[in-house]
């Protein structure tokens, strides 16, 4: 790879181009084993293909330049604040629609970051709720038969279900 | 993903898993376990309440398995269970483990010292025994009431004060120990200690037992500088640590004070206090291997223990006492009964010579 390169070029699973610098993509391991495999000078014309669709791929770059500064250099406290500001209004998001797409993809290009920041955005949206809240927030069918569900509330007597 | 965003069907079991774990409230993984068939599937065959209790509480990994008393629905299936004798008994350990993590939490907080089991010295006995650190006052029918240890040429002798808890498993979140000020000495010297560190554990019944190795300590906390100063110092555990056995010992580390008359270094307190929750009657121990400490948690669901939500000051301020009673409680009217008649007598017949005397001869350490 020439040194001259700053930004590549990736393929979402949808068939879309999108930019990433160097740096950025550096946050993932695939995709900086990818860095060195192929080649990406300008007569090279492969470009790489990442099976992520195009709304998630934006959102994940979004966070890898966010990032990259600080992953590359090491920040202060200030910066560490910060960032974590922006990660918190960076996942609010759609459950349904995009949380766990990104989840799937911080697994997939092995991004231990954004992966632990979506597990606990994920968790934190059921803290505290209850029982018919949770089934809400994602769509699940309550499938106890009503004596069971007389039996769960004699089990757990602490439990709130409405 | 369709309409549903069902993540315990979507992703895979790593996943998922992960995702439950980032929560801390144990409350949180039993609502989670009643939203659908296949989540409580998964609550209940990860054991993650188990996990989550575990983590709250290390102290529980010894427990080699858990056992159910006086169990209610015994003669109605779990909900959605399979009759695999491994699948019921990772039931009992939701049930147990949901149950533990709700009484961790909301159990009344109130004194836990039951009874002072020894002092490593005591100077005076028994009038500076440690049984006088129960009481909060330090003046007790005119008399001062603490504890005092031997005095040493070297500071660095340590002292510990043994105490055995209300029941063998209560969650321990803060002791309190008050240095004495010894009043009637030149310059009111404070006997505290350079430092506090906290032990917890069961007694060893192994014969072989040495004299200190009389219990095995399964927790020692950081140690806690103490100030010289004349007030109940607290000392609040970096997080809530489940005391399984019922043994706890304060370790007074380093001396400060030398009384004058001799040279000697001495370490005096006037009260100790233990705030935590019992867990008794709802939860029991049997300690099955005394040299690794691995016990049968036991669970009784139908015991009346006290629920109480929040914290309150008041229960904290009036229930050491409700649980140190049984014979101290006679011995407290009686003695607040010959102050009254003292004190009626001393109005009258005040000799302040005679008191003086009787003062300093009462009390060197």
């Amino acid at each position: 790879m020439s040194s001259s390169v700053e930004a590549i070029t990736v393929l979402s699973s949808d068939g879309d181009e999108f930019k990433i610098t160097v740096s950025a993509a550096k946050l993932s391991k695939p995709l900086n084993w990818m860095l060195e495999d192929v080649c990406f000078s300008d007569d090279c014309d492969e470009v790489p293909t990442i099976e992520v669709n195009s709304k998630t791929l934006v959102k994940v770059i979004e966070y890898c330049e966010k990032h990259a500064p600080r992953a590359n250099s090491g920040a202060s406290d200030s910066d560490a604040e910060e960032l974590k500001k922006w990660d918190i209004e960076f996942m609010k998001m759609d459950v349904k629609d995009i949380l766990f797409h990104i989840l799937m993809a911080a697994n997939y290009l092995h991004m231990e970051g954004l992966y632990d920041l979506a597990c606990q955005t994920a968790a934190d949206l059921m803290k505290g709720m209850t029982v018919s809240q949770i089934r809400k927030i994602f769509h699940i069918k309550n499938d106890f038969s009503s004596e069971e569900q007389e039996q769960l509330r004699r089990q757990h007597p602490g439990c709130s279900f409405d | 993903m369709g309409s549903s965003v069902d993540f315990i069907y979507w992703l895979d079991r790593d996943m998922s898993h992960k995702i439950l774990m980032c929560l801390d409230d144990p409350s949180d993984l039993v609502r989670i376990s009643c939203v659908s068939r296949s989540w409580r599937h998964f609550v209940i065959g990860n054991g993650l309440c188990k996990q989550l209790c575990l983590r709250m509480f290390p102290q529980l990994s010894r427990a080699s398995c858990v056992a159910e008393l006086n169990k209610s629905g015994a003669k109605e299936p779990e909900v959605g269970s399979s009759s695999s004798m491994e699948w019921q008994a990772l039931e009992k350990d939701h049930r147990v483990y949901a149950y533990l993590a709700r009484a961790c939490t909301s159990f009344g907080i109130v004194g836990c010292i039951g009874e002072t089991i020894g002092a490593s010295s005591t100077d005076n006995f028994p009038e500076e025994s440690i049984d006088n650190t129960l009481e909060a006052r330090d003046i007790i029918n005119g008399r001062a009431s603490y504890w005092s240890s031997k005095g040493q040429r070297n500071p660095g002798v340590p002292e510990t004060l043994t105490y055995k808890l209300v029941c063998p498993i209560c969650v321990i979140m803060e002791i309190s120990v008050h240095p004495f000020e010894a009043f009637f000495q030149p310059g009111n010297p404070i006997y505290s200690a350079k430092s506090v560190r906290i032990k917890m554990g069961h007694p060893n019944p192994s014969l072989d037992a040495s004299a200190d190795g009389k219990y095995v300590w399964t927790y020692i906390s950081p140690e806690f500088p103490m100030a010289q100063e004349n007030e109940l110092q607290k000392f609040k555990l970096p997080e809530p640590v489940l005391c399984i056995g019922g043994i706890l010992q304060i370790e007074l580390l380093g001396r400060i004070q030398r009384q004058e008359m001799d040279n000697l270094f001495y370490i005096c307190v006037s009260h100790v206090k233990v705030v935590g929750r019992p867990l008794s009657p709802a939860f029991g121990i049997e300690i099955r291997e005394p040299s690794s400490g691995t016990f049968v948690l036991k669970c009784d669901q139908l015991a009346k223990c006290p629920t109480q939500p929040a914290f309150s000051n008041e229960v904290q301020a009036i229930s050491p006492d409700y649980v140190q009673r049984r014979l101290r409680d006679f011995q407290q009217i009686v003695t607040m009964l010959r102050e009254n008649v003292v004190q009626v007598v001393e109005e009258y017949d005040w000799d302040e010579e005679d008191e003086v005397d009787d003062f300093e001869e009462a009390y060197a350490l």
